[in-house]
């Protein structure tokens, strides 16, 4: 398997960044195509997780009848960054709360281009 | 909540002892709840292997599938159950579907009867599944008058665990189905694993939903398939809350007893001092709790205060 | 002329460096003359920097490498990245890029350090030259805390959480202890100046973070170093140009009191500064502290300039300080001592920060009729500004200077210019570096 490149490298370099806890890849109807998370387990993530699972369906409507490439959830222990890949993918951040988004959405946006580019 | 210490039995699935407060009640009956392809069969293995390893005496009640191909399923996960007896297919019972009406009815409290005379002091009875004789009974009604018969025989006997098939439709399992309900309603303990999808540490997970006579861990564990254990629980989280050198150190509580003396100081700037000490206390569960911790240190310290007063 | 550019991104140091000497240095037929290499934050430990660039070195073969650490960095041909590197390679005959030269103690002693570009500029005749060097940025090593006064050690503690620690950047007692603010490198360009020195670019390593901030130069990585070359040319010209987002000017107000002692300033409009600047603002204190609380740059958005004789509005950050009733700034004192003290709001947005760089670049290509190259030091506050829209603002860039002109931009953590002969040490702006040919000769002129 080679690590340095493809969906799940970029996946895994987000993840990497210090505030970013959970990176996946959904299809918008709620299927996980990729995924990487932190190290440590965490119930919050996993609700929040779940919680993405659940919406992204919705979202990525959402996103798509309003000509959105990026929407951010501010939730109570997260932040959540959708972010559109193409028509059918939506690649989702999930940081710390103090995350800077700014900085965040950056490498979310350059990731969603590059998982586009693969596919 | 009664905090009578019950006799427990191990598991054998790693970590589930952990979220059970010690192990499973002896004489209980235990529900594993999940939907196909979660693991239920690998959980009812490991819990025979257990029994095995242990010396219990055990009664393995297969409603589907052969025990050559469960014995298989369980050498694939390096759950060597032909290790431990030469005769490894005659701990696991086949019933037949036609015959589970009969089973459950006379063989099984006849079976019953017969252990108890040859004094086999504790069984680890295995149904796997159940959901074959719920389907045998359509009515909650009937399904409750015969399950409770059942158990009533089964606990006598020993521990029981049993898995219960949890529907799944278009990928969204219901654990509060019609298939599920009475089961769960007359389990001691229920146990929810899920197969979630997410991947890495998200992708299996389980949940104590119900203890009876017993505290449990509340929350989602991630499962994890393992060669060798079978089945391994990852209850690290818990064990971090337990010995978060944050939350006991003595330090901690040294620094919230000053902090307290503080609120209680007759100048305004102290009492303001130690609101601020206090909420960043309160956030000690944060990753750089540490460095709040010497932030309050030095907020606290008699020389500073001494300064503030100036 | 060779140039070869490209941002990589990978989590690992390594395999983002192992790009970049494909990528770069490979597209360059020969030894590079020049590299100009800045990697993110990200990889925090000096060691790991240090493989990297020594690495660097031995694959090119050059020695004459300078760079530094950045939050974001981005180039002409690829999608800028916070998680990277980005590299330029030179080589020409045309072009002359000096030995880099580095001095390791540029806080405490910028006079000193200067002298080592000043004499690069002093040995060079070619008839174009334009300096260009890196400073360190604010950035806090475990014992910056001590000693601190106690409000200042909450304020700084405070603002480490909810302000990505840029607030440390203006803390009056990290600017005494020679961390927290660049002021020095004002210093730099006054000294720059008095030797004659008619251009220059300069900008500050940041890590957002403020954990970590590093130079480079040769095969050494500094954390509190200036480091440097002299571009310089008989055929080239050197365009450079600054600006910041001017498009929603709102209020003006005094700064009456307290700029002289520290950088606190203790009244504005001669009433409290910490009242009056909300006032200002139109905005309550428990909205201020709310918008800090959860939007790292909610005080840039309202960006304070300084209504300079000479440079036209200055920016400068500033942020309100209840606890010491005051509001902190970035001024140097130098500069607050030749103004006027009017100071003005400016209103910035993502669209307008896109805009400005736009017009930075533009502004500076229109002047030279063959572009070749530019570079650009662009405020890390005007990247949380812009957000992933700084990948527009680098189309728009590229679209300003010419599509195939390759050019790099780095986040930095202070902008300092030398424009025909005047200084501008500013925050919150884009200061860019052009160069290229001229057709006609008396644009070659220099006035």
């Amino acid at each position: 398997m080679n690590f340095s490149q493809g969906i799940g490298s970029e996946l895994m370099d987000l993840n990497h960044l210090d505030e970013v806890e959970a990176a996946i890849l959904f299809r918008i109807d709620g299927d996980v195509v990729d995924s990487s998370f932190k190290e440590e387990y965490s119930h919050n993530l996993l609700r929040t997780i779940q919680w993405c699972k659940a919406n992204v369906d919705k979202v990525s409507l959402e996103m798509k009848s309003n000509n959105l490439n990026k929407v951010t959830y501010e939730l109570s222990e997260f932040c959540v960054i959708f972010y559109v890949v193409n028509s059918i993918l939506i690649l989702t951040t999930i940081a710390s709360k103090n995350a800077n988004l700014s900085l965040l959405s950056i490498e979310s946006k350059r990731k969603a281009l590059l998982i586009s580019n693969y596919l | 909540m009664s905090m009578i210490n019950h006799e427990r039995i191990s598991s054998g699935i790693e970590g589930l002892d952990v979220l059970m407060n010690g192990g499973i009640i002896k004489n209980s009956i235990n529900s594993i709840v999940g939907s196909s392809g979660t693991g239920k069969t690998t959980f009812a293995l490991a819990y025979l292997y257990q029994g095995l390893l242990e010396g219990d005496h055990t009664l393995y009640l297969s409603f589907e599938e052969t025990p050559s191909k469960l014995i298989g399923e369980a050498e694939s996960l390096g759950i060597n159950i032909r290790e431990m007896t030469n005769d490894a297919e005659d701990l696991i019972h086949l019933v037949e579907s036609e015959k589970i009406v009969e089973f459950m009815t006379n063989i099984l409290p006849a079976l019953a009867q017969k252990l108890k005379h040859r004094n086999v002091k504790h069984t680890r009875i295995i149904v796997d599944p159940l959901t074959p004789i719920l389907w045998e009974f359509p009515s909650e009604k009937e399904q409750r008058k015969v399950l409770t018969k059942i158990y009533h025989h089964l606990s006598s006997l020993g521990t029981v665990l049993q898995t219960v098939e949890e529907p799944n439709a278009f990928g969204q399992t219901d654990i509060g189905a019609k298939e599920t309900r009475v089961p769960i309603y007359l389990s001691d303990s229920v146990i929810h694993i899920q197969n979630l999808g997410l991947g890495g540490k998200y992708n299996r997970t389980c949940k104590v939903i119900k203890s009876r006579k017993t505290p449990h861990h509340e929350g989602i564990y991630p499962l994890n398939f393992v060669n060798g254990p079978g089945l391994v629980i990852d209850t690290s989280s818990i064990q971090n809350v337990a010995f978060n050198p944050v939350v006991n150190d003595i330090r901690y509580q040294e620094l919230m007893k000053r902090v307290k003396e503080l609120s209680k100081d007759k100048d305004p700037k102290k009492r303001v001092i130690a609101q601020i000490a206090k909420n960043l206390l309160g956030e000690r569960e944060n990753r750089d709790s540490s460095q709040n911790m010497e932030l309050v240190k030095v907020l606290t310290d008699n020389q500073i205060l001494q300064e503030v007063r100036k | 002329m060779q140039i070869a550019t490209r941002t990589t991104s990978h989590r690992s140091i390594n395999i983002t460096t192992k790009h970049i000497i494909k990528d770069v240095i490979g597209d360059i037929n020969g030894t590079p003359d020049f590299l100009l290499i800045a990697y993110t934050p990200n990889y925090r430990e000096k060691r790991q920097y240090e493989q990297a660039i020594s690495k660097i070195c031995e694959e090119s073969g050059t020695q004459n490498v300078i760079g530094g650490t950045f939050p974001a960095v981005a180039t002409s041909n690829d999608i800028p990245t916070t998680q990277g590197c980005s590299a330029m390679a030179f080589k020409s005959s045309e072009l002359k890029i000096h030995s880099s030269v580095s001095y390791s103690n540029i806080r405490i002693n910028p006079d000193k350090g200067v002298d080592k570009l000043i004499q690069l500029f002093k040995d060079d005749q070619n008839r174009f030259k334009t300096g260009f060097f890196l400073t360190p940025g604010p950035f806090f090593p475990p014992d910056a805390f001590k000693d601190m006064k106690i409000l200042d050690s909450i304020f700084a503690h405070k603002f480490r959480g909810m302000f990505n620690m840029i607030g440390k950047l203006i803390n009056r007692n990290m600017g005494k202890n020679g961390y927290g603010v660049t002021s020095f490198a004002y210093k730099m360009l006054m000294k720059l100046l008095e030797n004659n020195v008619e251009n220059a670019l300069g900008g500050a390593t940041i890590d957002l973070d403020m954990l970590s901030c590093y130079q480079f130069q040769g095969e050494n990585v500094f954390q509190n170093a200036m480091v440097g070359t002299v571009f310089s040319s008989d055929t080239l010209n050197f365009e450079h140009n600054w600006t910041f987002d001017k498009s929603q000017k709102t209020k003006s107000f005094e700064l009456s009191k307290g700029i002289k002692s520290s950088s606190y300033v203790h009244e504005i409009n001669e009433k409290p500064a910490h009242e009056e600047f909300l006032e200002l603002l139109g905005m309550s204190k428990e909205l201020y502290e709310e918008a800090f609380k959860n939007m790292a740059y909610a005080s840039l958005l309202y960006l304070s300039t300084l209504k300079s004789k000479n440079q036209g509005n200055l920016p400068f950050v500033s942020v309100c300080h209840p606890s010491l009733k005051g509001i902190i700034s970035t001024i140097p004192e130098e500069i607050l001592d030749e103004s006027e003290k009017i100071a003005e709001f400016f209103t910035q947005s993502g669209l307008g920060v896109q805009k400005s760089a736009y017009e930075c670049a533009n502004t500076a290509a229109q002047k030279i009729d063959h572009p070749i190259f530019g570079l650009f030091i662009n405020c890390s506050n005007r990247l949380l500004i812009a957000g992933d829209k700084i990948e527009e603002e680098n189309k728009m860039v590229k679209e300003a200077i010419g599509t195939d002109v390759p050019f790099m931009t780095l986040y930095s953590g202070g902008e300092f210019s030398i424009i025909k002969n005047k200084p501008i040490y500013s925050s919150v702006s884009v200061h860019g570096l052009v160069a290229g040919y001229n057709n006609s000769p008396q644009k070659n002129v220099v006035l």
